[in-house]
């Protein structure tokens, strides 16, 4: 797992920047949810130990636990990365409807 | 979509997959579950039931029910944190209080964040409704 | 413990969750709206001079003690910032009553904004990383809506921008969080501040000041990361552009001082320079940048990137004087930009572009309004009785005092800039002969939140002297994180 979880989130970070890149809006949108699971995967890494176990109550107390804040806090940050992937999809709607293409470069507005 | 097949499925799926969102939600107080991943499940099956049966999303009168249920979520949950600033506590402190349930004889216990976690449960199936069922409206 | 500090996030909060069930109902909704944006702007007034009287006050959510549970802080900083949030609020809330017509618009405008005020209001109080990270979103999941609300071809653009903006920079913020959690195990700013001290010299913590510079960096719009602020600010309705520009750019600002003078204290010198580099870009490439416009609203919104490099070099050169420069600055700039923005919103509403070349003849047609926009003009250009002269004269002072000549001559060059694309725009705008297109007159109404926020920055230079006291104090408290430290988690 120690080799793994880095890995993941290297290749997690490695995709997601490549399809940000891309210039398909859709593309985009898979882009920035890779990220955000990147940095979930790394909030996660950060409260957790060698061979712990899961953070529930009735759990045997002499094998230590996982720090249970940061999977709360990746909990509210999967939520509010799930709002704003939900935006984001509504947003490649209206795109796809007003401009007929999916094409980000030909979304113009502001300089004609 | 809507073939034999998958309409046979849904009948069968949904009715348990709505007993296990609800599951889910009861015991989300002390264990693995809550509102946020019940009501992804209870979402997900009424998108199958419109996925397999086709309703034509009402905007006009069902898309009401939608949005009262998640503006009335978020208001419950609100409210429940408030309920702690009223009682004595601060903004969102917990209640908890045991009470004695005849007939069965068993000690239940019921806590003001599990009223929050409905109201969570509340936002999430009506935004995700509202929401899937905007993406997939058929408007050119 | 008093609930007073909790009341500017519940009561915007609870706000916008009635005004949604309200839906239906306009007259009501009017009502709701105008009680309580009143009564959050008396909250904060009230909690400001609270703060002044008893000190630094915290609020504990969920009755949780501090290092566990999430706290709310109010010091002098958050306490300025909160009231100048609410008086550009009120102001915002007012004008979009007459400048969105449809009652359609209004259902979903309202609801949001007072998420957004809820949102800037938790930022300016939170004491707790983690939570300062959930008001951003908060913050922003509103602006995304409101600014993509009334579907322009404009606005969808401008909603593209920002919205990659806000999730890139969520994602750093969140790696970030992940990073400083794993070295010092609590989230908490003041517990931070205290457990940081040993690690300080480990890379990842230079690492993790890094990114969090680039996320309020992003957010208020520095140098590399000011691509998206020209866009956006121009193409938003207009009270919404008059809160980006007033309020939000500074939420930024705001937490980039909280980090650098409550964590990161004894990193402050190393990264001194490279701040005070970047900020002086940010005004050049700014200004230079609002002169090339032949757009209002686009000189506008170059121009809050130009003065936020101000504030930032004011942040910067980390002395009490500059840190008070900054915020007077801060307060300043919010009350008139957002004016100004506003007055760009009247002239749309009449000719239907903000474009410079279209305008003319505006002292015919409404002196009033010319007065109000020379107001606003010559205050953000620094004309002294105005408050524009006082808050770029402290910040020259800090600057001198701190032997920050190079910063000071630049930014003195830029306000060159600034002064003289502000009054060619004004001469135009008021002065020029234009009768060609056929003019709609818009709602009178219109002008009074632009000559409230007008007269504010002419008060504001009049009577400078005690909220410059108060910024210095503001200043002084930042200075000595021991009293925010012990007032979070008690004497030790």
């Amino acid at each position: 797992m120690k080799i793994l979880l880095p890995m993941v989130i290297g290749v997690l970070f490695a995709s997601g920047t490549y399809l940000i890149l891309q210039k398909n809006i859709l593309k985009l949108v898979l882009g920035f949810s890779l990220l955000g699971h990147a940095a979930n995967v790394i909030l996660i890494t950060s409260g957790w130990i060698g061979d712990g176990q899961v953070p529930i109550l009735g759990g045997d107390a002499r094998v230590p636990f996982v720090d249970p804040i940061p999977q709360a806090l990746v909990l509210t940050a999967i939520v509010i990365g799930f709002a704003a992937t939900a935006f984001l999809l509504v947003l490649a709607l209206r795109v796809y409807r007003d401009f007929h293409t999916s094409n980000i470069d030909e979304v113009r507005g502001s300089r004609g | 979509m809507s073939t034999v097949i998958f309409k046979t499925i849904t009948r069968a799926v949904v009715p348990l997959l709505m007993i296990f969102s609800l599951y889910l939600l009861l015991r989300g107080h002390q264990l693995p579950g809550g509102g946020f991943i019940a009501g992804l499940m209870t979402s997900s099956g009424i998108l199958l039931i419109y996925l397999a049966y086709g309703y034509r999303f009402d905007w006009k009168h069902r898309g009401a029910f939608f949005y009262y249920l998640f503006s009335g979520g978020l208001a419950l949950s609100f409210l429940v944190g408030m309920a702690g600033l009223f009682f004595g506590g601060t903004f969102l402190k917990s209640g908890v209080s045991h009470v004695h349930m005849p007939l069965i004889n068993e000690d239940w216990e019921f806590a003001s964040a599990a009223i929050f976690d409905f109201g969570v449960y509340f936002v999430v199936c009506g935004v995700c409704v509202t929401l899937m069922t905007l993406l997939g409206e058929e408007k050119a | 413990m008093t609930h007073l500090l909790v009341l500017p996030f519940i009561l915007p909060l609870g706000t916008a969750i009635l005004l949604l069930l309200l839906r239906p109902y306009k007259l009501a909704r009017c009502v709701t709206i105008c009680i309580s944006g009143l009564m959050t702007l008396w909250v904060n007034i009230s909690l400001l001079f609270s703060i002044q009287d008893h000190g630094i006050q915290i609020y504990r959510l969920g009755g949780w003690a501090p290092p566990f549970g999430i706290v709310l802080v109010g010091d002098l900083l958050s306490g300025l910032m909160i009231v100048l949030g609410s008086i550009i609020s009120v102001c915002a809330l007012f004008y979009s009553f007459d400048y969105l017509e449809q009652d359609d618009q209004q259902q979903i405008f309202h609801p949001l904004f007072f998420f957004l005020w809820a949102g800037t209001n938790g930022a300016f109080l939170t004491g707790d990383l983690f939570n300062l990270f959930v008001m951003f979103e908060i913050m922003l999941m509103s602006v995304y809506a409101l600014l993509t609300m009334l579907g322009d071809k404009k606005q969808i653009e401008g909603g593209i921008k920002l919205i990659s903006m806000g999730l890139l920079s969520s994602v750093m913020f969140l790696t970030a969080v992940g990073g400083i959690y794993a070295l010092c195990g609590t989230l908490n700013m003041a517990d931070l501040a205290v457990k940081i001290k040993p690690h300080i010299d480990h890379p990842l913590v230079s690492a993790v000041a890094m990114l969090l510079i680039a996320v309020f960096g992003l957010k208020a719009a520095m140098m590399p990361m000011h691509f998206w602020l020209p866009d956006v600010h121009s193409s938003a309705p207009t009270p919404i552009s008059a809160m980006l520009s007033g309020i939000l750019i500074k939420v930024g600002v705001y937490a980039l001082i909280r980090v650098f003078c409550l964590i990161f204290v004894d990193l402050q010198d190393y990264f001194q320079v490279f701040i005070i580099t970047l900020a002086c870009i940010t005004m050049f490439v700014g200004g230079m940048g609002a002169v090339a416009q032949g757009d209002f609203k686009r000189q506008l919104a170059y121009s809050s990137v130009s003065q936020v490099g101000y504030i930032l070099l004011g942040v910067g050169f980390f002395t009490v004087g500059g840190m008070g420069a900054a915020l007077f600055y801060t307060i300043s700039h919010g009350i008139i930009k957002s004016g100004l923005f506003m007055a760009a919103g009247f002239l749309k509403k009449m000719r239907g572009t903000t474009e410079l070349a279209r305008h003319g003849s505006m002292i015919k047609i409404s002196p009033v309004f010319s007065l109000f926009l020379l107001i606003g003009v010559a205050a953000l250009g620094g004309i002294p009785p105005a408050s524009g002269f006082f808050m770029k004269f402290q910040l020259v002072k800090a600057g001198f005092e701190g032997g920050f000549y190079l910063p000071i001559a630049i930014a003195l060059v830029v306000s060159l800039f600034t002064l003289f694309y502000l009054f060619k725009s004004w001469q135009q705008i008021c002065c020029m002969e234009q009768e060609e297109a056929p003019i709609k007159m818009p709602s009178r109404n219109l002008l009074i939140p632009v000559g409230i926020l007008a007269l504010l920055a002419l008060a504001l230079g009049f009577g400078a002297s005690p909220v410059i006291d108060l910024t210095q104090a503001a200043a002084e408290q930042l200075f000595a994180p021991e009293q925010y430290i012990t007032a979070v988690l008690g004497a030790r």
